[in-house]
């Protein structure tokens, strides 16, 4: 605030700030009068709330999106660990056939093993839906 | 009454009425700052839908350093200021602009007519200033904070704080001037 105007433009606005109304004549008779009522209608307006709020059910709408993640996170985490509970086990059952030297047990991970390639393709998908779908719903529940 | 130490407790266990409450408590808050960073009214409701998530999400780390209105007015400013910069506002996205190369646009027959209705007047020039101004006006006149708190709020130092706030009305009050001067000319024939 170098200037003099300047200057007694901060005073003004001190002036109103402390109550003074533009028509007071204690305090503000050196100032244009024309300044201290435009800044009178500024600070007036100013504290005026906005004609429009939040809608009715905002409250509501913001509960049930955070409600719609947890629910979401929930499904998410459950929809990973299952496949993998079932890889773990297929993984474990071979081990044991390995150990065991069970010839049934062999054959049918020879059977499975024949396959490997499409078991991985449908692993893969599942695995990138279950991604994707968390990642689309994050977002829509956000924006 | 709302009592935030009650309250927040009840939201870290998982009530989600509770969080209800509190989203009651300060939407208006969170409301009337981004109303007035954020320019478009349609992107508003879902900005402050947004800015409440976050505030579930991060009500942990809320360390009662401050007033909780303070830390949840800081989400909603740096929540709309993102949009702002993901949406390139105009003038809205530098944050730091030289006031004195600052110019309202020029007026036009729509715009004169608005000001038989000053507030929207007012408002639709409030609504042209950088958003550094349009911020510290709306959170020291609107949302009753003081100079401290919006230095939290916003991370500016005190003093240009201080002088954003005059120079926002300073500027304000030149454009209205004229328009008042109108007034007291028809007042006094």
């Amino acid at each position: 605030m170098n200037t003099r105007k300047e200057q007694i433009d901060a005073q003004m606005q001190e002036c109103i700030e402390k109550g003074f109304t533009a028509t007071d004549p204690a305090g503000t008779v050196s100032f244009d009068q024309e300044d201290l009522a435009a800044y009178q209608v500024l600070f007036d307006t100013l504290k005026e709330e906005p004609t429009t709020g939040p809608s009715y059910g905002f409250s509501r709408a913001v509960i049930a999106k955070i409600q719609t993640r947890k629910d979401y996170a929930f499904m998410f985490k459950w929809n990973i660990i299952l496949p993998l509970a079932l890889l773990l086990s297929l993984g474990i059952i071979y081990l044991a056939a390995v150990y065991l030297n069970n010839g049934m047990a062999n054959s049918m991970i020879r059977l499975i093993a024949g396959f490997k390639w499409q078991l991985v393709f449908a692993m893969t998908c599942f695995f990138m839906i279950q991604y994707l779908d968390q990642l689309l719903i994050k977002r829509r529940t956000i924006v | 009454m709302f009592n935030e130490r009650e309250v927040i407790p009840r939201i870290l266990k998982g009530d989600l009425h509770a969080f209800e409450l509190l989203v009651k408590q300060y939407q208006q808050l969170v409301f009337y700052v981004i109303d007035k960073l954020v320019r478009n009214q349609t992107d508003k409701e879902d900005i402050s839908q947004e800015v409440f998530i976050k505030v579930y999400s991060n009500l942990r780390h809320f360390a009662y350093k401050s007033k909780l209105s303070t830390w949840i007015a800081s989400i909603a400013y740096r929540t709309a200021l993102n949009h702002i910069r993901d949406h390139k506002q105009g003038s809205g996205v530098q944050v730091d602009v030289i006031m004195e190369s600052f110019h309202f646009t020029e007026e036009t027959p729509a715009r004169l007519s608005e000001k038989k209705d000053l507030a929207a007047y007012i408002n639709r020039l409030i609504a042209e200033l950088p958003v550094a101004y349009r911020s510290v006006l709306t959170l020291y006149h609107l949302n009753e904070f003081s100079y401290q708190e919006i230095e939290q709020i916003t991370g500016m130092p005190e003093g240009t704080v201080k002088n954003y706030l005059f120079r926002a009305r300073k500027l304000l009050k030149d454009k209205l001037k004229p328009y008042i001067t109108d007034e007291y000319t028809k007042r006094a024939d």
